[in-house]
């Protein structure tokens, strides 16, 4: 079977990684995938060996010589419906009519809202970047799907009536994100009676706040006797700190962008990985990509009671709480010094959990099954669990 | 091994004789042969077995004798001396690891006598070969140590025969412990061997595996022919010798050795020397071949060597004249190469860049779009702009003429002062004429009737003056602006009667309708979801006009019109009701006995057929979306809905500022009437609580809030003006004046829904803008209340505080707890003593929740009052006030009104949303000021008060865990009253609470950015969405409810 995955974004982005995996699983499954990128480089160092061929989307021309046997897609998997993946698909849709697939791993509309500033109504009448999905267009776009794969279980909701769908988790990379000898290496000028909270992602307007919690939690700890700091990386796409950010500098290592392959270093100098937020029309509806990773890392976790959270046992393989704002992560700090032994708990239950539920493989396998039977228009014949038909779940 | 001793098997021989292949078998039956032994070599490819301590140890002791470390020697038998002995023991000792164990070192023939004594428990396993054999084998190993042998190779012989001889010897003497085999017997019988073995030295050997031994060690080449016949013929000692071994050795021999037993000597062959000779001519000629190719092969390699030095020297040349240009093309590449990394990270930078770019670019179009929408409205500003110019030239023009009339009334007034001037001092010059004539009267006259007649005539005099000035001279400009206002007003009144005149007529009515009717009947008829209630009552029709257009033009034609006329007297307006139901089919009328206001709504309630219902009066307009809001408004969530509202002048202009109301706020409503006309309520919560009160009307409609309130009805406010109230003559609207009895009306209203609600308490009227004030009544309980107070030095603060506090407050029973951060002010611990209050010490760095929560911990009240120390008691009930909400069970935080010491308001509540964050509104109003609508007079609810001033019942700030003790500085009360919001309290701010705050003396000028950003991060979503208690269209920069630009 060949398929193509459109991507929203570049090779270097998080939700790459995703692709990555599951088209190198998919090629070990006899699978020929082909990956479609809008801009950047085609070549990119990621975890492992590439089992498949990255195409541009200036490429579209040449795209059938890129599956090993120059016929072109049997399907296509459009991950997400953002306008420039939607766009895309479109114009291949009309040279070459085969079944469409779309992922969602995110709440676009929320998403969408957050970023512009505007309501849905307004923007429904008006055009939006192309990195974002149009209220609209997106929905026209699910509708004419042969399937949908759901990061997370509650996207079901944008689920067009019989349009079958599946829950597709991703896998935790296992090789590059392992439990390792903390250090104790002055290499990021951390003092070492310094507790360290590690966050790793990019600043934009839909998680700022959040990220703002992580650095409000380092100062008020260090303003409270126990010296903290917040070992970050990733780029700011929007100014969070304030006009004024003095009160959270002299607490913060940020490395700024980092490479992947390096970032198991960093979240290894860290005493507790933190995924800031709470339950609401953004974080349940997705499920972030550093989650495996900090899962896999046999380290604490803390995270809300959102996505992931729902699955994993608190104290025994995270930190659960209803809400990870700036005083939950305080608290969490003081109870990981004050019970000895917890986080070492935590970190073993975290990596088990990665281990047995976060199996790139599995998730593959069950894609594969999903293609199939989205290949063969057997759109009511679906998995039982965790699987089914929009418009009546 | 019956005695479980370890057993030693000590193997030997003369060299060459099989002992490897003898250790090689006994290994590979369990016999441990040491863990260091000598490697195989050429001569012994399947290695030696001989354990590396005891040859090295056996070499030692040759060379320390002066003999051949190899063992070439014809001396013997040799000993150990003490040393000697105690190595070999030490050496025995580590070697026994095993029950078994065992050495090989053929040099041990040379030692067996030490050995034997010094290991009492060993046995000896002696191999032996053929002299002729051992002789070839040497000759052919030709090892370096063997050199001796080259020179002298009967010397071979001879050592055979020295090692085999001391064999014989020592079997002679220790035949117990000694077994001799000859190799061919071991090569052919080896399982029968280690039989034997076990069977003589109880070694418990096993039958090693055939893969576990190298059975080809124990098979030896057969004989050469010529050598045993050389031997006999030239060293004839040597057969008796191995005769003599072969007769000892273990059974059974091999046919061939067996043979040997018998035999005498053995022939020389006569050829055998010459075979030998020309042998070893021919390897003289091989050799000579073998040299002169060495030698041709080495000429070639010189050769080859000279080639490849001129090659050599000649690359060197060329590496040298490449040099230079490597070396460029080499800084070239690395030119290249760094060209190529600032390249790259210039593409990174790049993109980067356009990554931002990209969310710029998104921002940007976001902006564009509101930029837009905003340029839309500007232009739509503008039009209304260039509208109201028109309409601000044309009131220009009308006020200049307005200003020409003043000024001749001016200066008919200035006449009329000066004439009146005149007249006063013509009176007064006349008047002490009189009096003068009076008091030469007086003189005449009674005293008591004389001063009656002074008094008169003072009081005529001064009276008229007094008057006349005030109103002439004493405020000129009040008095012009009144002129003028009465003037304006009088030529509005004007307009509007000249266009009720005009309008009074039906056919005036109709034509002004007649478009709004066609386009109402135009379209199609939803569902009836909301009915409009309207009283009439002699409605002037110039402004029913409007509110029927205005009904008409609803963008929703969901609803149905209730019209009840009150018995007016008014014709034409039956006549315009009438046709309107005709008209309209869901315009419903019905035309009643007069019976006031109250009694027309009910029987307007008692036709209403939709589920919600909508009170609207007769000269009010509506904007176009108002019933879709109220319906949309009033969800399965809601049952009451009110909306802000402007008003209109008599010929439908607006007036002033709009009105924009709270969310709902139960305590504002007792003392304001702020809800207004447009009530949307679901109608069977209006027939439940019995409709509307005839005895109350003026204020009907403000009293069925009342009632609506107390069955626990969700009010909405609708943050949008939906109407117009128009300031008709005689409305209070137009007059606050205009109903006399309303005040009185209001206060019963107030008064009888307080005591429904067994609150004890008594409403006042109170001002000129129809306020009521709630006063707490005489209380049957006084439970007692906790003052905390969190203090350090400041003597002058805290001496002002606390006697205010003892000498002003009336409240019988409370405590004053002072919580002390470290006090060193001798005067302000003096003070402390000298005031009945509790000093708790608070040592450390000073926290202000942590002051007040253990403040709680250690009070004994009931309720909590937490005070700064820099207060002063205004009001001497202030305790009671805040006590009388702060007793409500839905009520969480109560809060003063605190004043700046020139009496202007430091806190009248909190607004959320000030500074990004929070902040006191109001601030510097003066304090006897109504405030926004009476929001300065009145208590009301808030989104937060400050700690400054600051009541909770003792149980719910526990229940809430009290204060945040991360804010170091600021927001803690915001917090707390936020936290008390979420509990779903509500918290109020009483101005009948009042107290002096002294804050710009001890409030710290450093402002606290993570108590910001801590307030932000627990309570952002909150802020952002627009404090509910001040409307979203005030100014959040400006503290003084400033219509947003």
């Amino acid at each position: 079977m060949n398929v193509l995955f459109v991507l929203y974004e570049s090779l270097e982005s998080n939700g790459a990684l995703h692709v990555h995996h599951f088209a190198n699983q998919l090629a070990m499954l006899g699978v020929r995938p082909v990956l479609a990128v809008p801009s950047g480089p085609l070549e990119v160092p990621l975890p492992g060996e590439r089992r498949y061929t990255v195409v541009g989307f200036t490429d579209v021309g040449q795209l059938a010589r890129a599956f090993p046997d120059g016929r072109g897609p049997d399907l296509i998997h459009a991950w997400t419906p953002r306008e420039r993946v939607r766009v895309f698909c479109q114009a291949l849709l009309r040279q070459r009519r085969v079944p469409l697939l779309v992922h969602l791993e995110d709440n676009e509309d929320c998403l969408l809202e957050r970023i512009l500033g505007q309501t849905l109504t307004k923007l429904a009448q008006s055009e939006v970047p192309d990195t974002l999905s149009h209220p609209v267009r997106s929905r026209e776009f699910l509708a004419a799907a042969a399937g949908i794969t759901l990061i997370a279980e509650p996207l079901a909701e944008f689920v067009p009536p019989g349009v079958p769908w599946t829950l597709l988790w991703p896998g935790a990379d296992t090789e590059s994100f392992y439990p390792r000898p903390q250090g104790t290496s002055d290499r990021y000028g951390i003092r070492p009676n310094a507790f360290v909270l590690a966050y790793t992602g990019n600043v934009h307007p839909a998680n700022a706040r959040e990220v703002r919690s992580v650095y409000l939690a380092a100062a008020l700890l260090s303003r409270e006797g126990q010296p903290t700091v917040v070992l970050r990386t990733g780029k700011d796409f929007c100014s969070f700190l304030g006009e004024d950010d003095s009160w959270a500098r002299p607490y913060a290592v940020e490395l700024g962008f980092v490479p992947h392959r390096e970032l198991p270093e960093v979240l290894a100098r860290a005493d507790l990985l933190v995924q800031p937020g709470r339950p609401d029309r953004f974080n349940d509806y997705r499920l972030p990509s550093k989650l495996p990773e900090y899962l896999a890392m046999g380290k604490p976790v803390l995270l809300p009671e959102a996505n992931l959270g729902h699955h994993l046992r608190h104290r025994e393989e995270a930190l659960v709480c209803p809400v990870v704002d700036a005083l939950a992560i305080v608290d969490a700090v003081r109870l990981l010094l004050k019970e000895p032994g917890l986080a070492e708990r935590l970190g073993r239950g975290a990596l088990a959990f990665a281990k047995s539920r976060l199996v790139w493989q599995e998730s593959a396998s069950r894609l594969l099954a999903f293609y199939r039977s989205s290949w063969a228009g057997n759109r009511l014949a679906a998995p039982a669990e965790a699987s089914g038909v929009g418009g009546g779940s | 091994m019956t005695d479980g001793k370890p057993r030693v098997l000590i193997i030997a021989g003369m060299h060459r004789s099989g002992t490897s292949a003898a250790a090689a078998l006994l290994q590979s039956a369990g016999l441990h042969l040491g863990d260091r032994l000598l490697g195989p070599s050429p001569s012994n490819l399947r290695g030696h077995f001989e354990n590396l301590d005891f040859v090295e140890f056996h070499q030692r002791r040759l060379k320390a004798l002066g003999l051949s470390p190899a063992g070439w020697t014809l001396n013997g038998p040799l000993r150990f001396d003490e040393v000697a002995a105690g190595e070999a023991l030490r050496l025995a000792s580590i070697n026994a690891t095993t029950p078994a164990w065992g050495f090989k070192d053929p040099r041990t023939v040379l030692f067996l006598r030490a050995w034997a004594a010094l290991l009492p428990q060993a046995a000896f396993l002696f191999v032996h070969r053929a002299p002729w054999e051992v002789a070839d084998s040497l000759y052919r190993r030709s090892a370096e140590h063997d050199a001796v042998f080259r020179h002298d190779p009967a010397y071979a012989v001879d050592v055979w025969a020295h090692y085999n001889a001391e064999i014989l010897s020592f079997d002679t003497e220790h035949s117990a412990r000694s077994l001799i085999v000859s190799a061919r017997s071991l090569g052919d019988h080896p399982q029968t061997l280690l039989t034997t073995l076990n069977q003589r030295f109880e070694l418990g050997l096993k039958t090693p595996a055939h893969a576990m031994f190298e059975e080809s060690l124990l098979k030896l080449p057969p004989d050469p022919a010529t050598r045993p016949g050389m031997l006999s013929r030239y060293r004839s000692d040597l057969l008796p010798l191995y005769q003599a071994l072969l007769k000892r050795s273990w059974l059974p021999l091999p046919p061939a050795e067996a043979a040997w037993l018998e035999t005498q000597a053995v022939p020389l062959d006569p050829k055998a020397p010459f075979r030998d000779w020309i042998g070893v001519r021919l390897a003289e000629k091989k050799v000579a071949t073998l040299i002169s190719e060495t030698d041709a092969l080495r000429s070639r390699l010189d050769h080859a060597e000279g080639e490849l030095e001129r090659t050599r020297s000649s690359l060197g040349e060329m590496l040298t004249e490449t040099a230079h240009p490597l070396a460029q093309a080499r800084a070239e590449a690395e030119r290249a190469q760094a060209e190529a990394e600032r390249v790259r990270l210039e593409a990174e930078r790049a993109e980067t860049e356009l990554e931002r770019a990209r969310a710029e670019g998104a921002r940007l179009r976001a902006e564009l779009a509101a930029l837009r929408e905003v340029a839309a409205d500007r232009e739509r500003m503008r039009t209304a702009l260039q509208v109201a110019l028109r309409e601000a030239a044309k009131e220009r023009d009308r006020a200049q003429t307005d200003l020409t009339t003043t000024r001749a009334e001016l200066q008919r007034t200035e006449y009329y002062l000066a004439e009146t001037l005149h007249n006063a001092t013509t009176e007064r010059a006349r008047l002490q004429s009189e009096l003068a004539e009076a008091r030469g009267r007086l003189r005449e006259l009674e005293h008591e009737r004389l001063r009656d007649m002074l008094r008169r005539v003072s009081r005529r005099f001064w009276g008229r003056f007094l008057d006349a000035f005030h109103d002439r001279v004493g405020r000129p400009r009040a008095y012009l602006d009144r002129r003028r206002q009465q003037r304006m007003r009088k030529l509005a009144d004007r307009e509007a009667q000249r266009r009720q005149r005009t309008a009074l007529t039906a056919p005036t009515f109709w034509k002004g309708i007649e478009s709004a009717l066609r386009e109402h009947e135009a379209r199609e008829t939803e569902p009836c979801e909301v009915s409009i209630l309207t009283p009439t009552y002699n409605t002037n029709l110039f402004g029913f006009r409007e509110t029927v257009e205005s009904v008409l033009r609803q963008t929703t034609t969901g609803w149905e019109w209730c019209l009840v006329d009150d018995g007016s007297s008014d014709r034409e307006l039956h006549t315009v009701l009438e046709g309107l139901t005709r008209r309209v089919p869901r315009i419903r009328v019905l035309l009643a006995e007069h019976g006031g206001i109250g009694a027309a709504t009910n029987r307007a309630l008692a036709m209403a057929g939709a589920p919600r219902v909508c009170f609207l009066d007769h000269d009010d307009t509506l904007t176009p979306d108002a019933v879709a809001t109220v319906r949309e408004a009033l969800n399965e969530e809601w049952d009451v809905a009110y909306s802000d509202e402007d008003k209109l002048d008599a010929s439908g202009r607006l007036t002033e500022a709009p009105f924009h109301k709270p969310a709902w706020s139960p305590e504002y409503l007792r003392g304001v009437m702020y809800v207004g006309h447009l009530l949307a309520v679901r109608r069977e919560l209006v027939r439940r609580v019995g409709g509307v009160r005839s005895e109350f009307d003026g204020v009907q409609d403000f009293e069925l809030m009342l009632r609506l309130t107390e069955v626990g009805a969700r009010v909405r406010h609708i943050p949008r003006i939906l109407y117009h109230w128009r300031r008709s003559p005689g409305s209070v609207a137009e007059s606050l004046g205009a109903k006399p009895g309303i005040a009185e009306l209001q206060r019963a209203a107030v008064a009888a829904h307080l005591a429904r609600l067994g609150l004890p308490a008594r409403a006042e009227p109170q001002g000129e803008h129809h306020r009521i004030a709630v006063l707490p009544g005489p209380r049957q309980t006084t439970p007692q209340v906790s003052l905390i107070i969190p203090t350090k030095d400041a003597p002058g603060f805290l001496r002002r505080c606390l006697a205010s506090i003892f000498a002003t407050s009336t409240y019988p029973n409370f405590e004053v707890l002072l919580m002390d951060n470290e006090t060193r002010d001798p005067d302000a611990v003096r003070i402390m003593s000298n005031f009945p209050v509790r000093r708790i010490n608070l040592p450390g760095p000073f926290n202000y929740s942590r002051a007040n929560n253990e403040g709680s911990r250690q009070a004994q009240g009931a309720y909590l009052l937490f005070l700064n120390n820099d207060t002063e008691i205004l009001t001497h009930d202030w305790i009671e006030h805040l006590l009388y909400y702060a007793e409500q069970n839905d009520v969480g935080a109560v809060g003063g009104l605190l004043l700046f010491p020139d009496r202007t308001v430091q806190h009248a509540g909190i607004v959320l949303g000030f500074r990004g964050t929070a902040d006191h509104v109001m601030r510097g109003f003066p304090a006897e000021a109504d405030g926004y609508a009476g929001s300065l007079s009145c208590a009301r609810e808030v989104s937060a008060v400050t700690g400054a001033c600051m009541m909770v019942r003792k149980a719910l700030f526990e229940e809430v865990g009290g204060m945040n003790e991360h804010y170091a500085t600021h927001y803690q009360d915001v917090d707390l009253c936020l936290t008390l919001l979420d509990r779903g309290r509500r918290n109020i701010f009483t101005p009948r609470a009042g107290l002096f705050h002294f804050e710009s003396a001890t409030r710290s000028s450093r402002y606290d950015l993570v108590d910001r950003v801590l307030l932000l991060d627990r309570w952002q979503d909150r802020i952002e969405a627009g404090d509910p208690f001040f409307n979203p269209h005030f100014d959040l920069s400006r503290t003084d409810y400033s219509l947003r630009a």
